[in-house]
């Protein structure tokens, strides 16, 4: 179970958490959805230690909020950034092995074969690209190549930082079904998005934020019938559709 | 606009009065070869300048300057020297032959990217070097061309090094004040525009091939006058100034001033040249010195000495902010929800 | 036709100088974006390192020499890497760490002429002698160049296409940010990277230190480095090698019409391809290069 309690970070001196109080529960799908610029990258960014930040993040009742990125990835917490940050020049099959970085060590060399045919199962897409570089695949092939390389790392606990970014809304379906997958076998994730319908649908609980704060919170299903949510974040959506 | 003309004028003007009180109380004071090296450095600065304009505004990292510099010297040398014409003209002439050369390797070079480019212009540089050295004919290889003539302007001849100061501080003044206003011009936006984003200038109409080139011959033509004025100052020039070592030199000075000043790139480029003569006393280990001070300068300002003070004025003005009341950030626009 | 072949082989051979000194160009460029002016200067570290050893301190174990060397690269490279490369990361202004480098090997020389020696010496060769077959002559040292070359990319080249680590380096080279997040740690990475060329480019220096004498200017070879680079094809490590060993070939041969302007034949023909296939001889795979 992942805990922060009063969480302050800062980008030189600007202020862009402004105290955040947020938790996530074993096996659950929290996500956290808020407007451009509302300090949702920033927050898993302090929980990886990528940024300065005050307050304090405990993971199952450990302390981690002045662990280095390293540490917290030791800890089986697995931030999978925005923008599908893939390593362009590797093979899809080479950017699952470096995903194994955190457990496995530099040197020597650790079995991890049945983690790649997990991943595999689960994208049997990737398997197919399996040695093309990975700058070559679409822009959902290299999302869930991004997915699949943090669970290459055994997370206990998943950060999917926007998946839905630039996805067409066919590929967007496909990975969130993918996310409730992984899920199913026992992963909590924290999912950070825009697409607030889609990601209420999945969640089980959801957080609202607003220019560094946590404006509403709730569970997912009541946050969705919410008529205030619904004009201020979903937009009148009964009518689009 | 009105009170920015007037600070114009203004800078001028004070700079006009600081160069007269140079020469009248500290130039006159100094040996002649220390004033040598002042006047060498206000020249070297035509070749700064010319990176600045590519480096600091456009983002272009140019590693043949010097070469620009080496041709407008020994186009002017030959020209006075073997076929007589009058110095005025072969000055001109340097800086047009650097210009022209410069259109030619920017149309040629500039349409590379990134690190390629850079490794096209250290290339045009060695084979400068090369050929500088060893094209008798032309720059008198190895001995160099001596015997240059005289400048004479307006019936007054620039003989001594202190008779030159004077002219060279006014001309670097109207060179500051010139990228000064380029900065200003259209021009100048859209090559700061390319240097920031060139995908999203292109898109919003800037051609970019053609702000680059246009620039890269400005900055040629720049060196080639300074290589002229180089010429006729010292009355010889020799092809070992031109080498690429010469050009990473070029490079300190305008990191070492400001990057992104005209006038921290002067201060750069006048003290990197005297540098030597003020630590005189660290005699063999100067180059020593002078390797850890560049490291140690890039590490605790790579923005160079216009980039500290910089610095200093914006900290000063965001401590001035904070005792301003009414900041905090509550109140956002987007408070409708609740 | 003797002349030739001595000429393909020196090219060859002091090709493979440049593909190594290239390669970590190249090696640096991609792990941390930084082009190393510093590293002719290293090289001629390496020629001083070995006059200091074998003329100077008059060491007689090989192995020794060879392990005190790397000790000495090692050290450097970090050196290196936490002056040049560290303190540069969330820099604004990427030039400043070139800068940098060019201090960092103003420091490096200077240090080699202060305390080493200030003339150009000469070092005798690691194989002394020479084999002529059918009226050419080839010192073994050229054979021993060869070799060691030979080894040095073989090595790199299994570190990086079969082994674990060399894969987590090169995932770290081309993403800081997202491997940061896996848990790599790249500055490490990065430091290794520094070792690794200091060494791999220190050791040609002492390889070559026999044949060229060992002086300052064995730093010019850092130019034509940068030329095969470029002819190679930018951005792969294979065409480092095959620019180098081109731009070495380019060279020899040039000697038969001009001895003056060989810079100008070899950069010359730099701007060729420049202009013509800006790719390169060989373009590499990936799209996305390290700008």
């Amino acid at each position: 179970m992942l805990q922060i309690e009063n969480l302050h970070a800062w980008y030189g001196a600007i202020e862009a958490l402004k105290g955040i109080d947020i938790s996530v529960h074993d096996g659950n799908i929290c996500c956290i959805i808020g407007a451009n610029g509302a300090g949702k990258t920033t927050l898993l960014k302090s929980v990886s230690g990528m940024v300065r930040h005050t307050g304090t993040i405990r993971w199952n009742k450990e302390d981690i909020s002045k662990a280095s990125p390293m540490a917290v990835n030791k800890h089986g917490i697995i931030h999978v950034p925005e923008g599908r940050l893939v390593f362009p020049g590797l093979t899809v099959y080479e950017n699952l092995e470096v995903g194994t970085i955190s457990w496995h060590g530099f040197i020597g060399r650790k079995p991890y074969d049945e983690d790649i045919r997990k991943v595999f199962d689960l994208f049997p897409r990737l398997e197919e690209r399996r040695d093309q570089q990975a700058w070559s695949l679409s822009g959902g092939e290299q999302q869930m190549l991004a997915i699949g390389r943090g669970l290459m790392a055994r997370p206990k606990l998943l950060m999917l930082d926007e998946p839905s970014m630039g996805l067409a809304p066919l590929v967007v379906e496909e990975v969130f079904k993918k996310i409730v997958e992984i899920n199913k076998q026992g992963i909590p994730i924290l999912l950070i998005e825009q697409n607030a319908r889609l990601a209420l649908e999945v969640s089980d609980y959801a957080y609202i934020m607003e220019q560094g704060r946590i404006k509403f919170e709730g569970v997912s299903k009541e946050l969705e019938s919410d008529e205030r949510i619904l004009q201020a974040y979903l937009g009148n959506f009964k009518e689009e559709a | 606009m009105k009170k920015e003309t007037l600070r114009v004028l203004l800078f001028a003007l004070s700079a006009l009065f600081a160069i007269v009180l140079l020469d009248q109380l500290v130039i006159t004071n100094l040996k002649n070869s220390q004033v040598n090296i002042i006047n060498v450095a206000l020249i070297f600065f035509f070749c700064v300048s010319g990176m600045y304009l590519l480096l600091g505004l456009g983002g272009v990292l140019s590693l043949c300057s010097v070469t620009m510099l080496g041709l407008g010297a020994f186009v002017c040398g030959f020209l006075n020297t073997k076929l007589n014409v009058p110095i005025p003209a072969a000055m001109l002439l340097g800086a047009l032959a650097s210009g022209v050369l410069a259109l030619f390797l920017g149309l040629l070079l500039l349409k590379l990217e990134g690190p390629c480019f850079v490794f096209g212009t250290i290339g045009v540089t060695y084979i400068g070097q090369s050929v500088f050295q060893n094209f008798a004919a032309f720059t008198g290889g190895p001995n160099g061309t001596g015997g240059i003539g005289k400048l004479v302007l307006f019936g007054y001849t620039f003989k001594t090094f202190k008779d030159w100061f004077p002219l060279l501080a006014v001309f670097v003044l109207l060179l500051i004040l010139l990228l000064h206003r380029i900065k200003q011009t259209t021009f100048g936006r859209s090559l700061m525009a390319v240097r920031d984003d060139a995908t999203a200038a292109y898109c919003m109409g800037v051609n970019v091939y053609r702000t680059k080139v246009v620039v890269f011959v400005l900055a040629g033509v720049l060196a080639g006058f300074g290589g002229s004025l180089y010429a006729v100052h010292n009355g010889t020039i020799s092809a070992s100034l031109f080498t690429f070592n010469t050009q990473l030199k070029f490079v300190i000075m305008l990191m070492l001033g400001g990057v992104m000043s005209p006038i921290g790139a002067l201060f750069g480029t006048v003290l990197v040249n005297y540098l030597p003569e003020l630590a005189r006393f660290a005699n063999s280990y100067l180059n020593l010195l002078y390797g850890c001070l560049i490291v140690l300068l890039m590490i605790f300002m790579p923005m160079g000495l216009a980039g500290i003070l910089k610095e200093a004025v914006v900290r000063y003005r965001v401590q001035r902010n904070k005792q301003l009341p009414g900041d905090g950030g509550k109140g956002g626009p987007s408070d409708v929800v609740s | 036709m003797a002349l030739f072949f001595q000429q393909t082989l020196t090219g060859v051979s002091v090709g493979l100088v440049y593909a190594t000194v290239a390669m970590g160009l190249m090696l640096l460029l991609r792990a941390a974006g930084v082009m190393n002016f510093a590293q002719g200067n290293l090289l001629a570290m390496g020629a001083y390192l070995s006059f200091l050893f074998m003329e100077k301190l008059q060491l007689s174990s090989g192995l020794l020499m060879v392990i005190l060397a790397l000790a000495v690269f090692v050290a450097v490279g970090c050196v290196f890497c936490s002056v040049c490369f560290l303190p540069f990361k969330h820099a604004k202004w990427p030039q400043a760490m070139m800068i940098c480098t060019i201090g960092a090997g103003t420091v490096i020389q200077e240090c080699c002429l202060l305390f080493i020696t200030a003339e150009t010496r000469s070092v005798r060769p690691i194989l002394a002698g020479s084999l002529s077959v059918g009226g050419f002559v080839i010192p073994y040292q050229y054979f021993f160049i060869f070799g060691a070359m030979l080894f040095m990319m073989t090595g790199l080249f299994f570190l990086f296409e079969k082994m674990y680590c060399g894969r987590v380096m090169s995932a770290a080279a081309q993403n800081k940010y997202a491997a940061d997040l896996l848990g790599i740690p790249t500055n490490l990475t990065t430091m290794v990277t520094f070792c690794i060329v200091v060494c791999m480019v220190g050791f040609s220096g002492w390889l070559l230190a026999p044949v060229y004498r060992v002086s300052a200017s064995l730093s010019n070879f850092q130019a034509r480095a940068f030329a095969s680079v470029v002819i190679g094809g930018f951005g792969s490590l294979k065409g480092a090698i095959i620019g180098g060993i081109l731009v070495g070939l380019i060279e020899a041969y040039s000697t038969y019409f001009t001895t003056t302007y060989k810079d100008v034949v070899v950069f010359g023909c730099l701007l060729l391809v420049l202009a013509f296939c800006p790719q390169g001889i060989i373009p590499s795979g990936t799209k996305k290069e390290k700008a």
